[in-house]
């Protein structure tokens, strides 16, 4: 018997242990890179978290010269708590030989998420210095660990 | 006595005559006057119905005139105003810093970062940078209102 309470004991121990770690907040930088064989002159995004809770805690520029400055966001979500979904968009006047082409990182975002949030994004606009539409792709990359193209 | 004064009453008969020839009692035709007066009466008072229908006319257009006038310039004035008013607010940042320049520039069925670009193209200095950040805050603002700031 007095097994068995040792054993219970342990077993609400670890539940509570996995309850903890998962409420436990979680601070993770995102990277999110762009691929577009056009120069790009604009782009926007948007990023949502599934399951779980998510609150931006900063965001940095990009490494392109042209986009390398903090992009468009909503600074109400910034100061407020927990959030659906984040837009992130940034634009450019340089000359279509200077704006980046290729694979590039156009932000970086901060995020503590609670729980096990399923971060998701999909690209809403990729254009060229004349409007045009690019068919160019997303990609999230977190600390280096994992990926997710878009 | 009497028959004295008889004969100085009497003219003499060539005098009767001159004055008859003078005063041409003959031309005298009571009918014919009658009905020249009739006529010229009938022309008078038509002409005086007619001056009547003309005088209230012409006070007819002018009510008509300045009924169209009151009609219009309302309008003339609201759409002045309107135009005036929606120059103002593409000019200017209202004083709860929500940005007011947000159409769908592009033409493309959505308003994003895209149309800020175009619009920042069309005519670089026409719109204050300002102007185009607080449009660009408002694509990428999550709730109603836009946060402000870079």
């Amino acid at each position: 018997m007095k097994r068995l309470i040792v054993i219970a004991c342990a077993l609400v121990s670890s539940l509570d242990l996995q309850a903890s770690q998962l409420e436990t907040p979680r601070f993770v930088p995102i990277e999110v890179y762009l691929d577009s064989p056009l120069p790009v002159a604009a782009w926007q995004f948007e990023v949502s978290a599934g399951n779980g809770e998510m609150k931006l805690v900063g965001i940095e520029g990009g490494g392109s010269e042209h986009f390398r400055g903090a992009p468009f966001y909503d600074r109400e979500i910034l100061r407020g708590s927990q959030t659906d979904k984040i837009l992130v968009a940034d634009y450019s006047l340089a000359d279509e030989a200077l704006l980046p082409v290729g694979r590039f990182r156009i932000a970086t975002l901060h995020l503590m998420l609670l729980g096990e949030a399923d971060l998701d994004a999909a690209l809403m606009v990729t254009t060229t210095r004349e409007g045009e539409p690019i068919n160019a792709s997303l990609e999230l990359v977190q600390s280096n660990q994992e990926s997710k193209e878009r | 006595m009497s028959d004295e004064i008889t004969q100085e009453t009497e003219l003499p008969t060539r005098l009767v005559e001159r004055l008859r020839k003078a005063v041409d009692v003959s031309s005298i035709d009571t009918a014919q006057v009658d009905q020249e007066l009739d006529v010229l009466a009938a022309r008078h008072f038509r002409r005086r119905s007619l001056h009547g229908v003309a005088r209230y006319g012409r006070y007819a257009a002018l009510a008509a005139s300045v009924a169209l006038i009151s009609l219009l310039a309302p309008l003339r004035f609201f759409d002045q105003w309107v135009g005036q008013e929606t120059v103002d607010m593409a000019k200017r940042v209202t004083s709860q810093s929500v940005p007011v320049l947000y159409a769908d520039v592009d033409g493309s069925g959505q308003i994003d970062i895209a149309d800020v670009l175009a619009l920042a193209r069309i005519d670089p200095g026409q719109f204050e940078q300002t102007d185009l950040d607080a449009f660009a805050f408002r694509v990428v603002s999550v709730n109603a209102e836009a946060g402000v700031g870079r």
